[in-house]
């Protein structure tokens, strides 16, 4: 196997990042369960997806993350009320803009899960991670 | 313009002599005619120093923001012109610049020249640009001269400009300008937008790759106001590397891009202050088109509206 | 006087980047001219009279890695109990062992070879063009050549203060080929720091550009040697009187705005003046003037680590960033603006000269050219550089 199609064949690596609330222990709930997901994504759990830093997803990009999904509370259903309305803005400006930035608009997604959606959680998991997997790993990108 | 100019002087030989302010910041002449700089005016017998024309490209805003008044406690008179207004306007939304110790003197302004344009007209040094009208004539230092159209040679953002009168002022001065109808205008982008992911991100290497890393665009913009504690130099956490590399230049620049969303409204200052010319507006402007048609959102308009990312509504029509 | 025809350039070039890398100034894709690697076909620019940065890069890079370094072990699970354990275990792995704690696992580090070991002075001894590595920078003027001697000073061991391997590795494998300014800038002043527009300080080979081609005079053995390449034939008398001409006219354009007696003792004299904070007001606290600078020479040592792999790396910093002084307790005793400013002009005039008996600038202007606010170096040595009794009345004194 040459080193091109050995690059192009491995496992994606995927970033979660989740807040404590709801989609951490949505996540949490199906791997109790016993559902099946994919094993090539890491979790970072935050308090409040009104925390995450746009920054934090472009770092974890420019860090070889080749996919970032970003999840928390319904809108409304935040644990600190409205978190996660500030959030919305935020993910929706960094989703406009990664597709400029060099980053291809599938490999980025934010969305609610809450801790009570366990089979949700396995779905859209498993679903971002297919589709980050049929774009490959990024390699030699200026982000 | 002259008249615009008379008008500068007398609201800071007002703002001076009746110790309303400690020092005006407006423009002079730099060390050449085809320069004008910010100037900062501690006396009323020095006003005569000030100067308005379309070299006046700098945003005066940014001599406002944290740490850049000096004492910290001065109150200041300063000139506005439109698309500067609205930084400040972004400033004062959040609470950043104390309005009691402010003197803002306002312009409307027709657009000011790029001058990298009128240096790529020629190979020897420009040193002189004088303004007749909406001709402009520049010469050399070894004295070549061209004449040309001031339209050709303004920063292409000034066309289609949105706001040419100060969105906030203590006092006008000159003639207002008709307000732009429609929607806003984000000139430059077609070509960029065009482009596929792989092709846009060869264009942003090659030009991050030349990043010197001199924090002009960062420490010039006057919406960006963390100063010392900014990110991009933090080593403890260290999220943005000090190597300078394309990768490292790139989060670098996105980090600016971020922080002053919701407060850019695409003065320039940053493209204007790049001593390697990278094209900072595409990244900038792209952004507040996206703003823009996301929620309708224009940075600085009103200074009594809420910052886009301080607020938000719950019926935001956004993602899922 | 030796002398090169235009059409022979290309040529010279080709012949010299066979057994040297030539660096010129060329045009990126967006117009800016940087000293760039020639190659057969690039169009080298010397119209313009300054490249964007000073060639400084070439002998001291922006970022330039000392080592790397891994973490062994990350789990304390399966850490050695003892010193010597651990070094068992690292023997298998090839690295030189640098600290190993066995109180603390994280500081089992693995040096890993990144591109050759550090050089010492014996190392760098002795390399001369042709050779590994040899480099040629033709094009440069006479002011950024004269930048390279100013931080030969620092970096080389002047005085027996410190000598550094890294920036003497490539220095002494660099060949300085100087263009005499034809027409200096509004922003030159070298006559007033002691330059000249043909100035020949740290140059090897000077050339200067007359009309059908090039007048050639060797400053140095190194230099001497270029001009044994084909192109180069005797200058006729006609030549010499041109190339003369061409100097005493450049000469004649730069200005000398300020005179150096005195300001020395003028900045100390003056240190506390409230003044610095006048002319720092306009200045907005980036670094763009220090990183065009051919002289500027501040650099900080970083360690950065992804994945449990790492680098040590020294990059450029400067005076206005406010790591430069920051302390470990947290206070900053540059905290405000005018500190800061007031560090660069008294280290290029007052602190260097003292410690290294020259200057620390070659009057290039390109920090005036390139300032944002464009603050005028000029400007703040006349008004700072001026006995205390000349100084400009100031508002509240009044």
């Amino acid at each position: 196997m040459t080193a091109q199609t050995e690059t192009r064949t491995r496992p994606v690596k995927v970033i979660a990042i989740v807040c404590n609330w709801c989609s951490y222990a949505g996540a949490d709930g199906a791997g109790t369960a016993r559902l099946k997901q994919p094993y090539n994504f890491r979790v970072l759990r935050v308090p409040c997806t009104g925390r995450i830093d746009p920054l934090l997803a472009l770092k974890a990009f420019q860090k070889g993350a080749d996919g970032v999904l970003i999840s928390g509370c319904h809108p409304g259903d935040c644990h600190y009320s409205e978190g996660n309305y500030y959030a919305r803005r935020k993910f929706e400006l960094l989703d406009r803009m990664l597709p400029h930035l060099g980053v291809e608009s599938q490999r980025f997604k934010y969305t609610w899960v809450s801790a009570s959606e366990a089979a949700r959680w396995q779905s859209v998991i498993t679903e971002f991670v297919g589709h980050v997997q049929e774009l490959g790993p990024r390699e030699g990108r200026a982000l | 313009m002259s008249s615009t100019q008379d008008a500068i002087r007398e609201a800071a030989k007002n703002a001076l002599a009746s110790g309303r302010v400690d020092y005006f910041i407006g423009w002079t002449q730099g060390h050449t005619p085809s320069e004008a700089i910010p100037a900062f005016i501690r006396r009323p017998e020095e006003v005569d120093r000030l100067i308005w024309s379309p070299l006046c490209h700098h945003n005066l805003v940014t001599f406002l923001k944290r740490k850049m008044p000096d004492p910290p406690e001065s109150r200041i008179g300063v000139c506005v012109k439109g698309c500067d207004s609205r930084t400040l306007v972004a400033l004062l939304q959040e609470g950043l610049v104390d309005r009691e110790r402010l003197y803002v003197v306002g312009i409307p302004c027709a657009g000011v020249i790029d001058k990298r344009l009128v240096d790529a007209l020629f190979t020897d040094e420009v040193t002189e640009i004088d303004f007749e009208g909406d001709l402009v004539t520049a010469r050399t230092r070894m004295g070549e001269s061209k004449e040309f159209a001031l339209a050709d040679v303004l920063l292409d953002q000034c066309g289609g400009c949105y706001s040419p009168n100060p969105r906030y002022a203590d006092e006008l001065v000159g003639d207002t300008l008709p307000e732009s109808q429609g929607k806003p205008q984000f000139p430059g982008l077609e070509e960029f937008e065009a482009l596929d992911s792989a092709a846009k991100d060869a264009l942003l290497a090659e030009a991050f790759s030349t990043c010197i890393r001199c924090f002009a665009c960062i420490n010039v913009c006057p919406v960006c106001y963390c100063w010392d504690q900014c990110v991009n130099r933090s080593r403890r956490p260290a999220l943005v590397g000090q190597k300078v590399d394309t990768k490292e230049n790139t989060l670098f620049q996105m980090v600016h891009m971020f922080h002053v969303a919701g407060r850019c409204p695409s003065c320039g200052a940053c493209d204007r202050a790049c001593p390697v010319q990278i094209p900072l507006y595409l990244l900038h402007r792209k952004m507040n088109k996206e703003l823009y048609e996301m929620l309708g959102f224009m940075a600085g308009m009103d200074v009594d509206e809420k910052p886009v990312f301080q607020t938000f509504r719950i019926d935001d029509v956004l993602g899922e | 006087m030796r002398f090169l025809p235009e059409g022979e350039l290309a040529g010279l070039l080709a012949a010299l980047s066979q057994e040297a890398e030539v660096w010129a100034p060329a045009r990126r894709p967006n117009g800016v001219v940087e000293f760039q690697k020639w190659e057969p076909g690039t169009a080298v620019e010397l119209a313009v009279l300054l490249a964007r940065q000073a060639p400084k890069e070439m002998v001291f890079p922006q970022t330039e890695t000392y080592l790397g370094y891994r973490y062994l072990m990350a789990c304390p699970a399966v850490r050695p109990e003892t010193p010597e354990e651990a070094k068992l275990e690292l023997e298998g792995e090839g690295g030189e062992v640098v600290a190993v704690s066995p109180s603390v696992s994280h500081q089992l580090l693995v040096v890993e070879d990144v591109g050759g070991s550090s050089p010492t002075r014996a190392d760098v001894a002795g390399v001369e063009l042709p050779g590994t590595g040899a480099r040629v920078i033709f094009g440069l003027r006479p002011c950024d050549a004269r930048g390279f001697a100013q931080m030969d000073n620092v970096f080389g061991g002047y005085g027996g203060f410190y000598f550094d391997p890294y920036y003497n590795a490539r220095r002494e494998v660099t060949t300085l080929v100087a263009v005499a300014c034809a027409n200096p800038r509004s922003t030159c002043f070298c006559r007033a720091v002691g330059g000249s527009p043909s100035g020949t300080e740290a140059v090897d080979l000077l050339l200067t550009e007359v009309d059908g081609g090039f007048g050639a005079e060797a400053v140095s053995e190194r230099g001497q040697r270029i001009l044994d390449y084909a192109g180069f034939r005797e200058a006729r008398a006609e030549e010499e009187q041109a190339v003369a001409a061409a100097h005493a006219r450049a000469e004649e354009a730069v200005e000398a705005p300020f005179e150096l007696e005195g300001v020395r003792e003028n900045l100390r004299a003056n240190f506390e003046d409230a003044r610095w904070h006048d002319l720092a007001l306009r200045c907005i606290s980036c670094g763009t003037c220090t990183y065009v600078c051919p002289s500027c020479y501040c650099f900080n040592i970083n360690d950065e680590m992804v994945e449990g792999r790492g680098e040590r790396f020294r990059c450029w910093d400067n005076c206005f960033n406010p790591g430069y002084t920051l302390e470990t307790s947290g206070h900053n005793p540059r905290d405000a603006k005018a500190a800061r400013f007031r560090n660069r002009f008294s280290h290029k005039f007052w602190y260097y000269p003292e410690k290294y008996d020259s200057l620390l600038c070659s009057g290039c202007g390109r920090c005036i050219m390139h300032c944002p606010t464009r603050i005028d170096i000029r400007e703040v040595i006349r008004t700072m550089g001026a006995p205390a009794a000349e100084l400009p009345a100031r508002a509240e004194e009044e």
